[in-house]
């Protein structure tokens, strides 16, 4: 049973309103599901806004009830309709679910930065702390890469989180859970930042869901990672499977030597991964080459740095 | 597609009017999985992500997976090649 403060309490018997302890009831529930022990105090949150359905029935429930966020988060993006509708016709169906969707979240205290890296500019968290981030690409980011500690959270409980202040104590935000289970030894020269993309889709497609600690033998530069290539190599492991963390040895922060990356002098695992591994797996997920209709950049958003690739190449070609 | 702070920066430093004049765009607060993008249902395009790839399945929309440099050769072109020498700058 999870033990909480008094204003917890307070929050669950509904003495802050309907709103705050529909989250809170949700929160107790998930502390119960993962044993955790109490809830702790999160400074930051991300919430994964889809613009879906069920995105949408569950933020106008809380704001039906009165919630408003404790800690403002920053949300995904849903679709630019100004924008687009510079582009193609959008059925008023759709354009009605953006409009509710920016309406519900705007009245629980959102910031409605609408994209997918806040960790890059907006919603940046420092090391140790404790944070609730939805988003594929934003949970092994901030993990891995600032050391800041938070779960794998859905668009959904880290809106609870945001509306509450806390989160329950489990999982990612315990040291112990955070060391690395398998040494990957990445044979390929990663030269280029689309090299992280392909080693993020391979590698839990090889090792399932394990904490991986990379080993870049033959990279030329083994301290200078493009934010490109951590977010991409994040954004892939969470997407063809469910790695929310990770440690690149002698760079990330949890990960200064092979004994702190895994809490241990032991090495439970190894795997090598080559250049055959990765050019593998693009020819089994990519269609044949040909023409093609149209070309679409930017999931997760491209980085200021990856539109300049783009520019230039354009300008080198006109 | 991008954040909006960035396009911001992109439209300071005249990169936006590059990207137009050569017939592309950057939107901004917008995701791939989103409603917005069914006039490309049943087409072929192509980008650098996998996860791009695999969250438009659902939506009919094929890509061929590619790294950034060489997508933007196909991208004006129109077609993807194997060809090497134009895979990076």
């Amino acid at each position: 049973m999870v033990k909480l403060s008094l204003a917890e309490q307070q929050m669950l018997d509904g003495d802050f309103g309907k709103g705050t302890q529909t989250a809170m009831k949700i929160q107790v529930a998930i502390a119960e599901a993962f044993d955790a022990p109490y809830m702790v105090p999160i400074s930051r949150a991300h919430v994964a806004l889809s613009n879906q359905e069920a995105d949408l029935w569950f933020v106008e429930k809380l704001v039906s009830q009165g919630a408003k966020c404790k800690i403002r988060p920053t949300v995904n993006p849903s679709f630019n309709w100004e924008q687009m509708s510079q582009i193609t016709n959008l059925s008023s169906e759709d354009v009605d679910i953006v409009r509710r969707t920016d309406n519900a979240y705007k009245k629980i205290g959102a910031l409605m930065t609408y994209d997918c890296t806040p960790y890059l500019q907006l919603n940046v968290p420092k090391v140790d702390d404790i944070i609730s981030y939805s988003e594929s690409s934003a949970t092994p980011f901030v993990n891995s890469v600032y050391g800041a500690k938070t779960n794998r959270e859905s668009a959904q409980s880290a809106l609870c989180a945001a509306v509450t202040g806390v989160v329950p104590y489990y999982g990612y935000l315990m040291k112990e859970n955070r060391k690395g289970e398998i040494l990957v030894n990445v044979l390929a020269k990663m030269d280029y930042d689309f090299d992280f993309q392909l080693l993020g889709y391979v590698l839990p497609l090889k090792i399932g869901f394990k904490i991986p600690v990379f080993n870049f033998a033959n990279k030329k530069e083994k301290n200078n990672f493009s934010n490109a290539s951590l977010m991409n190599l994040g954004a892939q492991m969470n997407t063809s499977g469910n790695v929310a963390i990770y440690h690149i040895l002698g760079y990330t922060p949890e990960a200064n030597t092979l004994e702190n990356a895994f809490q241990s002098n032991l090495v439970p695992e190894e795997i090598d991964i080559t250049q055959e591994d990765l050019d593998s797996v693009r020819d089994k997920i990519s269609a044949p080459i040909g023409k093609i209709d149209f070309a679409l950049f930017g999931c997760p958003h491209l980085t200021f740095e990856q539109i300049e690739i783009v520019t230039k190449i354009i300008e080198g070609k006109n | 597609m991008s954040s909006d702070p960035t396009m911001r920066l992109c439209e300071q430093m005249g990169i936006l009017k590059i990207i137009e004049n050569a017939g592309g765009n950057i939107i901004s607060n917008t995701c791939m999985d989103q409603p917005c993008w069914k006039f490309l249902y049943g087409k072929k395009g192509v980008t650098d992500s996998p996860k791009c790839a695999y969250y438009t399945k659902r939506r009919k929309m094929e890509f061929v997976i590619t790294d950034l440099e060489n997508a933007t050769y196909s991208a004006l072109e129109g077609e993807v090649t194997s060809d090497r020498k134009k895979q990076f700058i």
